[in-house]
């Protein structure tokens, strides 16, 4: 017996009428980790994430938790807990109450609910607001409350359907970071469903990437930041420096600063992924032209057009440089992954 | 952390138990739709049916001229309906103004009244500025018929049109302003399209009325402006000519449906989705001089179309001959033996009216909320078919309904006609649309993910109606009720067949004696009309309170 395993998704198939939104997708959650289900609008993150909840029926395969199948289970007896997108919070409640709501379908007393509602609320720093209504909450406070909603029943496992769309930049770092910590602090599985892959990296141990219906990838996050193994992952991860530089018969692959022989990178593949840190503005290296800087992460990334190859290379530099600035570049083959196309 | 529950009861049983309890009460709605509707309409269809007198009907110069005049006045009153009604929804749905509700519940006041006290205000009126004698006589003109329509339907547009308004996103007018549209044009080419699917449905609604107003045609029209709503009922009860009436009944019912199946095709061809915002963010406050024009002009609408005529109707209610006092009201509550003018003092018609108006929004409610229920049900099927079988009878003229249940329910087993209870019934059945359609409309505008959330929240089915379905429904019922119970206190159609003359109700008592001589008759209808106009008042004042809840909330 698997007992190691959580959460169990095998083979799951969900289908519109004749349009297949999930197919043949399989997934496994071990206990207290958080894993994000990544992937473009319309790749079927949500329905998977619906039919592990119990909202959509299996056109086949199994969901199973802790070892028990949960296939024909109805909703209200999983004991999953669901953060909706835009908060689905009831109009006609306040916010003690929408967050009471789940433990008063358990049937406990009232004098325990009111002490876990406002455990609950003071773990999200929403002390005073629980005799307030929905309509006079901020995006944030929203997303808090559906949090606290969610958790207040303790459910064993905890389905977040991109809980923080809605929301701008800096308040989505603020509560990806939130919702690590009570997830981390009260020990729960979760799995998280977005298209940022920055804030799937931020709130998960490990990645789970979709694409048309499918899972076509599974691993920590560490791991695959690392190696993502091929061009469409590293694309899903938000990881654009992929080279496609000629390759002799050997397998080599030749680029200006070297030539990449098949065992260096560790794999054979046709692209080579080649990271800012590993590449360096310097008076030494080969002849370049800028092209177009970005800002991201602290850092300038410079786009440059090396001159003599027709091949664009990003690098890490302190400051912005305008356009068509002549510069030098130089890289370390050595950083440097083979990627499987 | 507890694992999940174990599956105690198969979910298969639960929903047996469910579908057990659904079926009678679909049958019980089913039911009362069959006998008390659909069977005395068929009833009128089977008696009209005979080809001589349908080839006698259709074959006479008069009847085209009758049928002619009332489809024009309909169309005319539609349009003008919506010509008045246009800038007030868009006053009351865009701007944010002190005393904005108050303009929206004055303009819903007409809606809720009696069409016998409608009329009443505008023979009132007519008198008060001298416009019931040659050369200007307004009474017995196509035209006092259509100021009455429109006095009457403008609280449609303004309801209906202004709420699908007031929730419309304006970013494509914001897109239209910027790319260089002036305020007209960006009406025009855009507010206006996005409008139509509103537009045409209440259009149909208020062509519905007027194709089968009774009341207002009846009195203002006289004897020289009739339609084929009133000429039923003359042929019906004046000249007992059955057959000639239930042929026009079918006439009627023809043009009506008609309408509805090409209007729903319409609405089916322009169906978008449009997105909504809430109407504080939309709504702004009046600041531009055009804006305080518009504002102006939509009070002024509504003070003249409301204010003037009611308040006129109240004034000749207490101008007795000896300066203002409460002399008429004071004579309902006597009989003069010589000459009565009631069988029954004005008092006990009210006393009526209010018994049978409370039964039928009891009736009304427990039957159009059970209908409202099962039009939003999540079986099209079902849906669909609830939703047309319980339209029928808001496009149905009330004089059908009566004259119906008048030839239809009089033999065994069927034999209510004489029973007291008929009129409630009838009343009932008139009212059931708008309790249905204020259910159902609430239930579909749930947000099927609350219901979701509620469901992974550890809620049952059965439950998930009472904490989510129920809570939001309930607010409807009240509002429908409410609605139901201003409908059934004013009813005139259907109660003139059915209430019998020792019994009369206040719409037919002001019928009755706005027919006699004298200026004490006249002074006791506006009496009676006054009190008809306090009692639907208070009505739509629950409505309004309820809706800005509802709204507030949601």
């Amino acid at each position: 017996m698997s007992s190691e395993v959580g959460l169990e998704v095998r083979d799951v198939t969900v289908r519109y009428g004749s349009l297949t939104a999930v197919d043949q997708a399989s997934i496994d959650v071990d206990p207290g980790a958080i894993v994000a289900l990544l992937g473009p609008s319309g790749c079927g993150k949500s329905t998977l994430l619906r039919a592990i909840a119990g909202l959509e029926p299996l056109a086949g395969g199994s969901i199973s938790w802790m070892g028990s199948d949960l296939t024909g289970v109805p909703v209200h007896r999983r004991h999953v807990g669901l953060m909706f997108q835009d908060h689905a919070l009831f109009p006609h409640r306040n916010v003690a109450d929408y967050v009471a709501f789940g433990l008063r379908m358990e049937g406990r007393p009232r004098a325990a609910r009111r002490r876990r509602v406002e455990e609950l609320l003071d773990l999200f720093g929403l002390g005073e607001l629980g005799s307030r209504t929905i309509g006079t909450l901020s995006g944030g406070q929203a997303q808090r409350v559906a949090l606290a909603r969610a958790l207040a029943p303790e459910p064993s496992l905890l389905l977040l359907d991109e809980p923080l769309g809605s929301l701008d930049r800096a308040l989505r770092d603020r509560l990806v970071h939130e919702i690590r910590e009570a997830i981390r602090e009260l020990g729960i599985t979760a799995l998280h469903v977005t298209h940022d892959h920055d804030e799937a990296v931020t709130v998960a141990d490990a990645l789970a990437l979709m694409r048309d219906g499918r899972i076509h990838r599974v691993g920590p996050v560490a791991a695959l930041l690392d190696d993502p193994g091929d061009a469409r992952t590293a694309e899903a991860l938000g990881i654009d420096t992929v080279w496609r530089p000629p390759q002799r018969p050997d397998g080599t692959l030749v680029t200006p600063f070297g030539a990449v022989s098949p065992a260096v990178g560790g794999g054979a593949g046709p692209y080579l992924l080649l990271r800012p840190r590993s590449v360096q503005l310097a008076d030494d290296g080969q002849a370049a032209t800028v092209d177009r800087c970005r800002y991201r992460g602290g850092v300038w990334l410079v786009t440059c057009e090396l001159v003599d190859h027709r091949l664009a290379i990003v690098a890490a530099h302190h400051e912005r440089l305008g356009e068509g600035t002549a510069v030098r570049v130089r890289a370390d083959l050595t950083q440097a992954t083979r990627l499987e196309p | 952390m507890p694992p999940p529950a174990p599956v105690d009861a198969p979910p298969a049983r639960a929903r047996r138990v469910v579908a057990a309890a659904r079926w009678p009460i679909v049958a019980a709605v089913a039911g009362f739709l069959a006998v008390f509707y659909l069977w005395p309409v068929a009833s009128i269809l089977w008696r009209g049916r005979s080809w001589s007198t349908i080839t006698d009907v259709l074959g006479s110069a008069s009847s085209w001229r009758i049928i002619w005049f009332t489809l024009w006045q309909a169309l005319a009153s539609t349009a003008l309906t919506v010509m008045v009604g246009l800038p007030v929804a868009h006053v009351i749905a865009r701007y944010r103004f002190r005393g904005r509700a108050l303009l929206r519940a004055a303009i819903t006041v007409p809606f809720v009244l009696p069409t016998v006290v409608v009329a009443a205000a505008f023979l009132s009126l007519s008198d008060r500025l001298g416009l019931d004698e040659d050369p200007v006589r307004l009474p017995g003109t196509a035209w006092a018929i259509l100021v009455a329509h429109v006095f009457f339907n403008v609280a449609v547009v303004v309801r209906t049109v202004g709420g699908y308004w007031s929730q419309l996103d304006d970013t494509p007018e914001a897109a239209a302003r910027t790319l260089g549209a002036g305020r007209i044009r960006t009406f025009v080419h855009v507010t206006a399209p996005r409008l139509r699917p509103a537009l045409l449905s209440t259009a149909a609604i208020v062509f519905l009325f007027s194709f089968t107003s009774f009341g207002v045609v009846l009195i203002l029209g006289g004897l020289r402006r009739v339609t084929v709503e009133t000429e039923i009922w003359r042929y019906a009860t004046q000249r007992t000519d059955f057959e000639t009436a239930a042929t026009l009944g079918l006439v009627q019912l023809s043009v009506v449906v008609l309408m509805l199946v090409a209007n729903s095709q319409l609405q089916e061809r322009l169906a978008v989705t449009e997105r909504t915002r809430p109407p504080a963010e939309v709504e702004r406050p009046v600041v531009r001089p055009g804006e305080r024009g518009l504002l102006a002009g939509a009070i002024g609408i509504v003070a003249v179309l409301v204010g003037l005529p009611l308040s006129v109707l109240v004034e000749a209610s207490l101008a007795t001959d000896g300066g203002y006092g409460l002399d008429f009201y004071r004579a309902l509550g006597e009989q003069d033996q010589r000459i009565p003018l009631l069988p029954v003092s004005g008092w006990q018609a009210v006393a009526n009216s209010l018994t049978w108006g409370l039964l039928a929004t009891g009736i009304a409610t427990v039957v159009g909320t059970a209908a409202g229920v099962m039009a939003a049900s999540r079986r099209r099927l079902m849906g669909r078919v609830t939703d047309i079988a319980f339209l029928l009878p808001l496009g149905t003229s009330a004089v059908l309904v009566g004259f119906g249940m008048l030839i239809a329910l009089d033999d065994a087993p069927l034999d209510f006609r004489t029973r007291w209870w008929i009129v409630p019934v009838a009343q009932a059945v008139v009212g059931v649309p708008f309790v249905m359609r204020t259910v159902s409309t609430a239930l579909r505008s749930i947000d099927t993910r609350l219901r979701e959330a509620a469901a992974t929240l550890g809620a049952p089915p059965p439950v998930v109606w009472r904490e989510i379905d129920l809570p939001i429904a309930s607010r409807a019922v009240v509002v429908g009720a409410a609605f139901a119970f201003a409908v059934a206190v004013g009813e005139f159609g259907a109660t003139a067949f059915l209430a019998r003359p020792q019994r009369p109700t206040v719409p037919t008592a002001i019928f009755r004696l706005l027919g006699r001589p004298g200026d004490l008759a006249f002074g006791q209808a506006m009496a009676l009309s006054v009190i008809l106009v306090l009692v639907t008042g208070a009505a739509v004042l629950v409505i309004e309170k309820l809706r800005v809840a509802v709204a507030g909330e949601l």
